[in-house]
């Protein structure tokens, strides 16, 4: 008895979220630590989405599936930051430390470190080669949790 | 999931409220005045509660076909002269409307379109059937039937790939 009163519970929350925030994320959502929303509004994810650790999602984000035989969720790495209205489509990897600027589609995968642009998004600023990859995501994630916090 | 939970789930979502609440509207804007006053009164409380709440705005006046589907809500804008054919889908963050500036045409889009999340139709544009239009996107060229377009401005990339996409 106790499991579909919660689940009701659940479901007047989440819609009270939804009509004044405008977030839309699911219980379903395996999201790590971290994780910095700027702005409300039309921020939609899919309930098969995956996120690391220290991401920023800002608004009109959608995470999701679509047309055309797009199925599957995608799933982001740590330290990623996604700007406002970007959308990241079908079963595609975003690398560590990414990052895919504003009003970007995304339906490929985006390489660790590296930054994105456009419809469809194309590779605007590759990483250093010089800096070990996994050296680069954390600095890059430090980066963006810190610029988070100032921005905040 | 349980049938009365599945039940509760459709009946609280907000692209389900602004389905009901424009059929609602489009059928009380053709009857005749004494019967259709009060009704069109209420559809325009009830279209204004469903705007604040859920971000999508279906004026009654539209064209649409059968088989409507609003998966998502938030920002969704629909011109008062739009045409939709039957099956169409429109994802969060859309606009179909006129290209300002002077202006006022407005698309007439074809059967089984879907509109991804965050695209923009705009002006005296006419979409074919089966089209699938990226998200993103935007569209001010007429679209054949039968391509899913992508880009800012939207060019056919591929061809027979709408079908695909199962319109509930």
């Amino acid at each position: 008895m106790v499991g579909p009163a919660l689940q009701v519970a659940y479901l007047a929350a989440s819609k009270a979220i939804e009509i004044t925030a405008g977030v839309y994320i699911y219980p379903g959502n395996d999201i790590g630590p971290g994780l910095y929303i700027g702005h409300p509004g039309g921020i939609h994810l899919n309930p098969d989405v995956k996120m690391g650790a220290n991401c920023t999602l800002s608004q009109e984000v959608t995470l999701g599936t679509s047309a055309g035989g797009r199925a599957g969720a995608p799933v982001v790495g740590d330290g990623v930051y996604l700007g406002a209205g970007a959308k990241i489509i079908g079963e595609v990897k975003i690398g560590n430390g990414a990052h895919v600027a504003a009003n970007s589609l995304v339906v490929a995968d985006v390489v660790e470190g590296s930054t994105v642009m456009g419809v469809p998004a194309r590779v605007m600023f590759k990483p250093a080669p010089a800096a070990a990859p996994s050296a680069a995501a954390s600095a890059t994630a430090a980066t963006n949790s810190n610029g988070a916090v100032k921005s905040g | 999931m349980p049938a009365w939970r599945q039940a509760l789930t459709l009946a609280a979502t907000q692209g389900v409220w602004a389905t009901a609440v424009y059929r609602f509207g489009h059928w009380a804007y053709d009857l005749p005045s004494p019967v259709g006053l009060p009704l069109k009164v209420a559809y325009k409380f009830l279209n204004k509660a469903v705007e604040i709440t859920t971000g999508i705005s279906v004026p009654a006046s539209a064209t649409i076909g059968p088989g409507f589907y609003i998966g998502h809500f938030g920002a969704i804008i629909v011109h008062p002269r739009a045409v939709m054919g039957a099956g169409c889908s429109i994802g969060q963050g859309v606009t179909i409307g006129t290209q300002g500036m002077g202006k006022g045409d407005v698309p007439v889009l074809g059967d089984r379109v879907y509109v991804g999340a965050g695209a923009k139709v705009l002006g005296a544009v006419t979409v074919g059937d089966d089209v699938a239009i990226g998200a993103n996107s935007v569209v001010t060229r007429d679209l054949p039937s039968g391509v899913t377009a992508v880009g800012a401005p939207a060019r056919p990339v591929q061809t027979g790939a709408a079908k695909l996409y199962p319109v509930k």
